[in-house]
């Protein structure tokens, strides 16, 4: 990313700070369909919006925000005349937003992580404010912005020191973007960017404020979106407190709970391996790694679950063997992990083994020389 | 579960229909839109141009077909070059429409003749795409995929250059495959639209295909690979019935295979049916909602099939669900076992639990359990001892009772808690009298009761467990902790045949030796010397390097004092002191002590060379005992022995010097209880020694006061000063000096026990309580476990009975009863107590009190005090008839009491009267009044008044 490039991001981001609060910090409604001045600051022309409203898709311009409700103004409005309606009477928005999805979805997957977020950003960021609005179009990608940016400040901390110093500068930011986000109570992502957020602020160490967001809501049940991101909070800020027992416990209930959701789950599995540690159980620590770097081989969760298997490997950490299971309840597993970990080792070299599922793109093209044979 | 029989007909399904699906729409759009309108004979060539594009912007597709196919029929046959060009566009479009209507030979006529012309158009690639679409719409997948080739090679370069049509090409080729159910030939497809496809969605749906082929083919590396892919949500794997049911299958079979790590990640995989209908449903609700907008996007034809193909695909995947039964519980019953079978206990037991809680009724008992075992796994203990004790309450007698039961006590035996042991193991046997584990258990029982002291449990336990199985595996242990349990209950003689039995029938067993040991323990126990020493010896033998072997040489050698045989027995003494690693510092101090004991007793009273040799061995003796200083030696008494030793010897100077330089190398040292016993001793002797060298003494006792001041060893100071006291030669004024420094709050921190004691009399004696108290509670704070802090507590009691504090006395009475339990004193707290009890009208706690006082043969003295107190409280309840009884028992059995006695009959008496039974109290009265023994005592004339009130009031 280039010097400009990362000045835009954060202008983006700052920008996006803004609007959320001016968003929820307006002041008491004004009545419904009055022209009226718009008491929070419009954006120029305004966000070209469909919005659905008794069965019918109209095209409106969004101002701004007057308290709750929601100021426009109509396509052949005279200049400065606007008006306001309840976000009740919404079936449906959808922005007018451009976003390049496919350039987003190329940035991700080479994992770059800040990149990917500056994609998504400046086409949403006027959406921001707006989030609430049922089924609306932008929620999703706010939710996406927010996670690559918390992934980019991870991977800064695991950086070099100028790494590192932005990392709680991209916290903050997917801090601001997910709280946003979290305001769509009328999707399952609203809750789940709010503990999503939460664990931004255990990120940025700041333990209390997390605490008090994560006992705000209500705890989720099994089968809820954010059961899992939940536990996962709630065992990280637990951690965090080295309060490794009662960490493991919550970790325990996002691993059994979320094996379906790539932004929880292998956090949850590392999570618990770092409790496992804590709690002196470095044979299943060496288990938790081995399988984090085995399923999610070429992902950020992957490369430091490889990373931290080497360094227990090369210690030694688990190498006395285990006792034998004598009460067993069934067979017992008779797998010798040393030996098995050893080999994946040895054979976790640069470039996968059988079936290369992130080849370079020169090879596009190939299907016609190798349809029907073995890849 | 089965579905592995269900995978491959849902496999074969979910693609027919997917494909039929997709045909049936676009037939179906046809259907709709009305007949084909012909161009007007007067319409322009402009006007039929305009109206195409009308009618295809509008979707009017079967009108467009109509105008398009004017304007070919005109133009077909131009040689105008920039007619040739706009007729490009014309095929393009009626093929499009053709296809969109479903006239899929039409739409291929159409295409082809333009592939004809326009071989390089700039549509060329695409168009030779929707010619192999309108094939494999028409089911003719071979003829299909030879197109699709054809165009990859011979557009390969407008391929590569448009990501989005070339991964729909391939995803075309991957559907005619796969409707023919050909599914090796897709991997290489797969591959290429994993790769390359420019969108999440076609990128997952790839992964998914290829996952269902590698887990077929059992490529479980491939598989992992895919993970992150496949849990991405709203994605295709997240609905998928044929992921989700091929995923059941491979965990299934791997499960079987005992490839449990494999099976659990598998089976994760697998989403729970509801959660897939949800997904499936939602997913649809989606798609439908982007076919909307894709019909108002121009120019996104390509786009809109693909997502057409969506919705019937998940439409697919929701009728195909519908056939297949719930299967999430068993999918997370396995996977539960997954975490439990590769130990990863603490998410099996949470698991376990859940499932437990929420699970079908019919595995609820197994899952409890299996929650229960793992807990056992990890620590700490809690989550494993309240399940077991759930299991134990939920279902008393179920199918693991036996086990659990077991589990949960060897918990507790691991936890040392012995009467949870009991507990539990009592119980089971109670709901279950065949435990499966009997032998286990009641030799759990047989041991936790031991540990508890419970020696004749212990013993029941252990007997039954012999007797009534015999040949178990525990048989030599139950002999042995039977032998144990007699052994410390002091039932010697029925103690040695259970270790005699281990010794002839178990020579191998671990406790063999010990037993052999024990038995030997026993007859000396028994007072059966002989027999001791025989088996002593006899041990010493057969295990010469046994670490019992101090101890048996220590009975040795005291077998060998019994005889008399001093010498041997100094002799054993002497092997146990050198085995000293082996005995724990009570036998080793006995060791040293007692055979010193034994020298002197050789040494004789008599002076001579034997005497003076047999001191001088007890001198070195303590001099190796000092020297060797072991923790919790007795240094003081050694000192004690080594001085007077010397002073034996007739070396008063000697003996006095080696006191005094005792005292200066340990009297700084507060804590060294034993230096103010040789301080003690220490004046009696300078007190007994020749005038010379008892002056000598106690001068250098002054001159060692003055370095200890000079020194600012404050704490020797002030034991020097308090034996001056006793110094002969010591002057008033010099006394009045030293009381003055001892007795003052500064002195307090740095007073030994002796010295807080003397600081305790001479404050509580001058009324100076704030300093006693001080005193005592430094004493108590700083000597907690000694007797010194005995009488300290006695006093603060008194102090805070006199004050009306009773919670603060029954502090200190309670510490002491409990603390001191044999002690006199602890019969002085008991009454106190009960006193204090009385007084608040606690009159259980206060019967309890002066009822434990009875209950120590040492306390007799007390007994009429403690049977009187019964009687008051006895009175306070109300219970003349009881009290009047405690009140008698005093007079007649402890006639010797005489103020409790006389105090009784008159106690008595007013019982009695209170139960109207005025007679018997007179002749009570009078019995007192007659008494000899009690003449002249106040109670006599108490007692004349109230005989002369009860005639009065009975007339």
């Amino acid at each position: 990313m280039t010097r400009r490039a990362l000045r835009n991001l954060w202008v983006a981001l700052a920008l996006a700070a803004a609007v959320v609060r001016a968003g929820a910090q307006t002041p008491p409604t004004a009545p419904a369909a009055t022209p009226a001045a718009p008491a929070a600051p419009a954006a120029g022309a305004g966000l070209r919006t469909f919005l659905t409203m008794e069965n019918v898709a109209r095209e409106v311009f969004l101002l701004g925000r007057s308290g709750p409700d929601v100021i426009y103004r109509t396509p052949n409005a005279p200049p400065g005349v606007s008006a306001t309606m309840k976000p009740d009477a919404i079936q449906r928005a959808e922005f007018d937003i451009k976003l390049d999805e496919r350039q987003v979805f190329s940035l991700a997957r080479r994992r770059e992580w800040r990149a990917a977020a500056q994609a998504i950003l400046p086409a949403i960021q006027p959406a921001l404010p707006y989030l609430d609005l049922p089924e609306n179009n932008a929620v999703e990608h706010a939710m996406t912005a927010g996670l690559y940016l918390r992934k980019a400040a991870q991977l800064a901390a695991r950086g070099d020191v100028r790494a590192r110093e932005d990392a709680p500068r991209f916290l903050t930011a997917a801090y601001n973007v997910l709280v946003a986000a979290g305001r769509a109570s009328w999707h399952y992502y609203g809750d789940v960017a709010r503990i999503r957020a939460v664990l931004c602020l255990i990120d940025l160490g700041r333990l209390d404020d997390a605490e008090r967001e994560l006992n705000r809501g209500r705890e989720p049940e099994q089968g809820d979106a954010a059961y899992g991101p939940y536990w996962l909070a709630r065992g990280e800020l637990l951690f965090a407190r080295r309060k490794y027992l009662e960490a493991m416990d919550a970790a325990v209930r996002a691993v059994l709970y979320e094996t379906k959701d790539v932004e929880t789950f292998p956090d949850a599995l590392i999570l618990t391996a770092r409790c496992y540690e804590e709690l002196n159980e470095l044979h299943r620590t060496r288990d938790i790694y081995y399988e984090v770097a085995r399923l999610f081989r070429g992902t950020d969760w992957g490369d430091l679950a490889l990373d931290r298997l080497r360094r227990i490997q090369r210690e030694g950490m688990a190498s006395e063997k285990e006792e034998a299971i004598l009460t067993a309840v069934f067979f017992g597993s008779d797998e010798d992990m040393d030996e098995i970990i050893k080999k994946f080792l040895e054979e976790s070299g640069p470039e996968p083994k059988e079936v290369d599922v992130d080849a370079p793109p020169q090879e596009m093209g190939a299907e016609t020389i190798t349809e029907g044979a073995k890849p | 579960m089965s579905a592995s029989q269900r995978l491959g007909g849902e496999r074969r399904e979910v693609s027919r229909f997917t494909h039929r699906r997709a045909t049936t729409a676009a037939l179906l759009l046809a259907g709709v839109v009305a007949a084909v309108l012909p161009a007007r004979a007067q319409d322009t060539v402009a006007d039929v141009r305009r109206a195409a594009q009308t009618a295809l912007a509008q979707g009017a597709y079967v009108d467009a077909v109509g105008y398009l196919t004017q304007l070919v029929e005109w133009y077909k046959d131009s040689k105008i070059p920039a007619i040739i060009a706009e007729l490009e566009g014309v095929y393009y479009n009626l093929g499009l429409c053709h296809l969109l209507l479903g006239q899929f030979g039409e739409a291929r006529q159409a295409f082809e003749e333009y592939l004809k012309r326009y071989k390089t158009g700039f549509r060329a690639a695409e168009v030779q795409a929707f010619v192999g679409d309108s094939l494999r719409y028409e089911k003719k997948f071979k003829d299909a995929l030879d197109v699709y080739r054809k165009g990859l090679r011979t557009y390969r370069n407008d391929y590569l250059n448009n990501p989005d049509l070339y991964t729909d090409v391939l995803v075309s080729m991957v559907r005619c495959y796969l409707a023919e159910d050909q599914w090796k030939p897709t991997e290489p497809l797969l591959v290429q639209i994993f790769r390359f496809a420019p969108d999440a969605h076609r990128r997952n749906w790839a992964a998914s295909l290829l996952t269902i082929l590698y887990l077929n083919e059992r490529r479980l590396e491939n598989v992992y690979r895919l993970v992150p892919v496949l849990l991405q949500p709203n994605s295709f794997a997240s609905r998928s019935v044929a992921l989700n049911m091929a995923a059941l299958n491979t965990g299934d079979e791997l499960f079987a295979d005992e490839k449990y790590r494999d099976a659990l990640w598998i089976y994760r995989l697998v989403y729970p049916h509801d959660l897939l209908q949800m997904n499936a449903e939602r997913q649809l609700e989606m798609l439908q909602r982007r076919v909307e907008i894709l019909q108002r996007t121009p120019g996104a034809v390509r786009a809109l099939l693909r997502t057409q193909e969506s919705v019937s695909e998940a439409e697919a995947e929701l009728e195909a669900l519908k056939k297949i039964p719930n299967y999430d519980s068993e999918l997370f019953y396995r996977i539960a076992r997954g975490y439990l079978e590769i130990r990863r206990y603490r998410e099996a037991s949470e698991f376990f639990y859940d499932l437990y809680q929420d699970g079908p009724k019919e595995r609820a008992e197994e899952c409890l359990y299996l929650s229960f075992q793992s807990a056992a796994k990890f620590s700490p203990k809690d989550k494993a001892l309240a399940r077991g004790h759930e299991y134990m309450d939920v279902y008393p007698g179920g199918r693991w009772y036996d086990e659990v039961t077991l589990a949960l006590g060897q918990l507790y035996a691991s936890l040392k808690d012995w009467p949870k042991v009991i507990e539990v193991l009592t119980k089971a046997l109670e709901i279950s009298p065949q435990h499966k584990d009997i032998v286990e258990v009641l030799f759990l029982l047989g041991y936790a009761s031991f540990m508890e002291e419970k020696f004749a449990d212990a013993v029941k336990h252990l007997v039954r467990m012999n007797t009534d199985y015999p040949g178990n595996e525990r048989e030599p242990d139950g002999y042995y902790w039977t032998g144990m349990a007699l052994l410390f209950d002091k039932k010697y003689d029925e103690g040695t045949p259970y270790f005699d039995r281990v010794v002839r029938d178990y020579p191998d067993c671990p406790f063999a030796e010990d037993a052999m040991f024990r038995a030997a323990s026993c007859e000396f126990g028994a007072s059966r010397f002989l027999e001791a020493q025989t088996r002593l010896l006899a041990f010493v033998r057969r295990y010469p390097e046994s670490k019992l072997l101090g101890e048996a040489f220590l009975m040795l050698g005291d077998c060998a004092g019994f005889f008399g045989e001093l010498e041997e027995a100094v002799r054993y003494f002497r092997r146990s002191i050198e085995l000293g690693d082996q005995l724990n510092i009570e036998l080793y101090n006995y060791a040293y002590f007692r055979s010193a004991e034994m020298m002197k007793e050789l040494g004789g009273a008599e002076d001579g060379p034997k005497r003076t040799r047999w001191l001088e061995e007890i001198i070195a003796h303590f001099r190796r005992y000092i020297e060797a200083n072991r923790e919790g030696s007795n240094l003081a008494m050694a000192i004690y022995w080594v001085g007077s030793t010397y002073w034996d010897l007739g070396e008063q100077e000697r003996a006095l010097a080696y006191y005094r330089r005792a005292i200066e190398e340990y009297g700084g040292n507060r804590a060294d209880l034993g230096i103010d016993l040789i301080f003690e001793d220490w004046v009696g002797r300078a007190k007994a020694a020749e005038r010379d060298i008892g002056e000598a003494a106690w001068r250098e006792m002054r001159e060692l006061l003055r370095r200890a001041l000079s020194e600012r060893n404050q704490t020797l100071a002030l034991r020097i000063m308090r034996m001056l006291f006793f110094d002969p030669s010591a002057t008033e004024p010099e006394k009045t000096a030293w009381m003055r420094v001892l007795v003052r709050p500064e002195s307090v921190p740095h007073g030994s026990p002796g010295v807080l004691e003397t600081i305790i009399i001479e404050a509580d004696k001058a009324g100076n309580r704030a300093l006693a108290r001080q005193a005592a509670e430094e004493m108590i704070k700083a000597f907690t476990e000694t007797d010194y802090a005995l009488s300290a507590r006695m006093l603060l009691a008194r102090y805070a009975i006199e004050a009306d504090d009773a919670p603060t006395a029954i502090l200190h009475l309670n510490i002491v009863r409990e603390v001191y339990a044999t002690s006199p004193q602890a019969a002085e707290a008991l009454l106190l107590l009960g006193r204090l009890y009385l007084k608040q009208r606690e009159l259980e706690k206060a019967d309890a009190a002066f009822k434990d006082v009875l209950g120590v043969k040492e306390w007799r003295p007390h007994w009429p005090e403690a049977l009187f107190g019964r009687g008051e409280v006895a009175v306070a309840n109300r219970k003349f008839e009881t009290a009047a009884a405690y009140f008698e028992r005093i007079y007649v059995m402890y006639s010797g009491a005489k103020s409790f006695a006389a105090r009784a009959y008159i106690e008595r008496a007013k019982c009695l009267s209170r139960l109207f039974e005025h007679q018997k109290a007179m002749e009570t009265l009078q019995e007192l009044i007659n008494s000899p023994d009690y003449e002249g005592m106040a109670e006599v004339g108490e007692a004349k008044e109230l005989l002369e009130q009860l005639r009065r009031r009975s007339g």
